[in-house]
């Protein structure tokens, strides 16, 4: 029989492509489904175990079973006592933990690689504390983590090679943050959403371009982020820290923004002014300070996009648009996306209130974005 | 495709010519053939002003290549360079393995990466067999080694 000749699937090719070529195909499977592969032939047994990444992620609201709890951490040792070649991306995902203890192991033995991307997400549970060993990774070149306990020991030096990191829910302390923070002079992102209050985070990040921020502050200080260009910043979530909301906020956002010396792209999402809706109070400090600032040298003028997000059309946020459009003198555009409820009958008012205000920039162009009503969240 | 004729209209847009191992000439604008680490550095070896040759690489798939470079050099938007994309690597399995190694032997990482997520989507969700079948991979372990690899990735294979 000619059984070689029916279709070009008779010919095996793909099990002859070059290692590296495999590994690019390999690490864009799944990771069960790259280690599935071992059962194809005898040539497939062993080539997921080169790829340099290891990625068991369940997603946040997936519950394991104790039974497959056992199995995964099993699959974790496994990979790593036989994995071949360099392992620069390590990446776990689950929710609540039973042990610490097996991920302190992976941890200690993941510092004798050279890790570059380290993602550790405990989605639910105990706040994980780190062990010392994350703090060896000296190639470590993006570090994201969620509900643990970040505290470098007073020795450690920084990551040299850190470009981006994202921390949420994550536990440290403001000041010796941010003296880490200006121990890793490459850092280009940082994403901090839902980490504890702080008071006061100074920033000193030279080469940082991209900051989001979610979470309840009394001041943060960027003076020293001269290239910072996006700008991010909500109060979202966790209504226990609502107590934190103070009347400072409208002042602070602005002596936030107007400090950072290059940014050019600047989100502000919903709520940030909410808590200040009820009493009219609030906004004489605000507006206090606006008037005693001299603006003529702060740096908006290199601001170049505004998105405001979710807002309501509460004073705050109309003073704090007067403020950016009055300010920014190299304005494009200025994006507002109302929330659900002002969409059907106070979007209107608020772009009434908006046409009013004066444009330090002649091209600042006002888009007026609707809300998806079905599918938004809010 | 085997444009011989670039000489006639741009007189600032330096070309470059590449031969195919079947030695068919094909003239493509500097800017799209230097995305190509391996021209890159063949080109500047002093092998610009004359023929590239490229071993490696057969006239039928170095067509596709050109084809690929000039497109991506060409300023498109985005998104019409995602559909384009997407058209270009939806090909029969022999010409993809064609385009994968000549796109590694020409360290074109981002037509690499491109033909590297077509193949992992084409294993996405499907059981060993129909794998195996799609790629003409013959199993070659008995039962009780199968047996062996599902036990030893259990978590794998649940």
């Amino acid at each position: 029989m000619p059984n070689m000749s029916n279709s070009t699937s008779a010919c095996d090719k793909i099990s002859e492509l070059p290692s590296n070529v495999m590994e690019d195909i390999l690490k864009r499977l799944p990771q069960k489904e790259a280690m599935r592969t071992s059962i194809l032939s005898t040539k497939w047994r062993y080539k997921w175990l080169t790829v340099p990444q290891l990625v068991f992620e369940y997603p946040c609201r997936y519950k394991l079973e104790t039974s497959e709890r056992g199995k995964l951490v099993i699959a974790v040792y496994q990979a790593l006592l036989l994995h071949r070649g360099p392992l620069v991306k390590f990446s776990f995902s689950v929710s609540d933990l039973e042990s610490c203890s097996d991920i302190n192991h992976w941890l200690h033995f993941l510092s004798a690689n050279d890790i570059e991307d380290f993602t550790l997400r405990i989605w639910t549970g105990k706040c994980y504390k780190l062990p010392g060993h994350l703090y060896s990774f000296q190639q470590l070149r993006h570090l994201n983590l969620y509900n643990c306990a970040f505290k470098p020991p007073s020795s450690f030096k920084g990551f040299d090679s850190l470009i981006s990191l994202e921390f949420r829910k994550v536990l440290f302390a403001a000041e010796r943050f941010g003296i880490f923070i200006s121990n890793c002079p490459l850092l280009e992102r940082m994403t901090l959403e839902g980490c504890p209050h702080f008071y006061c985070l100074r920033i000193s990040a030279p080469n940082l371009k991209y900051l989001s921020f979610s979470g309840t502050f009394d001041s943060i200080n960027l003076k020293n982020a001269p290239l910072l260009k996006a700008v991010s910043i909500s109060m979202n979530g966790m209504p226990e820290n609502a107590r934190y909301f103070k009347d400072r906020k409208v002042s602070n956002l602005i002596e936030i923004v107007s400090s950072v010396p290059a940014v050019e792209n600047l989100s502000v999402e919903q709520q940030f002014f909410k808590a200040n809706t009820k009493t009219n109070a609030v906004m004489e400090p605000a507006l206090e300070y606006m008037r005693v600032q001299d603006f003529s040298d702060c740096s908006l003028n290199r601001l170049r996009e505004v998105k405001m997000q979710l807002i309501s059309g509460v004073q705050p946020e109309l003073e704090f648009m007067k403020f950016l459009l009055a300010e920014s003198t190299m304005l494009e555009k200025m994006e507002i996306l109302p929330t659900k409820e002002k969409s059907i009958n106070g979007g209107f008012q608020i772009l009434r209130e908006l046409i009013r205000f004066r444009r330090a920039s002649a091209k600042a162009e006002i888009i007026y974005l609707e809300p998806d009503l079905d599918g938004f969240p809010f | 495709m085997a444009s011989s004729e670039s000489t006639t209209t741009s007189t600032t847009t330096k070309v470059l010519r590449l031969k195919s191992s079947d030695n068919e000439i094909f003239g493509v604008e500097e800017k799209a053939a230097l995305q190509s680490e391996t021209i890159k550095s063949l080109a500047e070896d002093g092998y610009s002003e004359d023929v590239i040759p490229l071993f490696n690489v057969e006239k039928k798939t170095l067509a596709k290549i050109v084809e690929w470079l000039n497109k991506h050099a060409s300023g498109s938007s985005k998104e019409e360079l995602k559909r384009w994309d997407a058209d270009f690597v939806d090909v029969d399995k022999d010409v993809l393995y064609d385009l994968l190694l000549a796109s590694n032997y020409l360290n074109i990482e981002v037509l690499l990466h491109q033909l590297a997520q077509k193949v992992a989507d084409m294993i996405k969700g499907k059981k060993p067999e129909e794998i195996r079948q799609l790629f003409g991979i013959k199993n070659d372990f008995t039962p009780e080694e199968e047996a062996e690899i599902r036990r030893e990735n259990a978590w794998a294979f649940e």
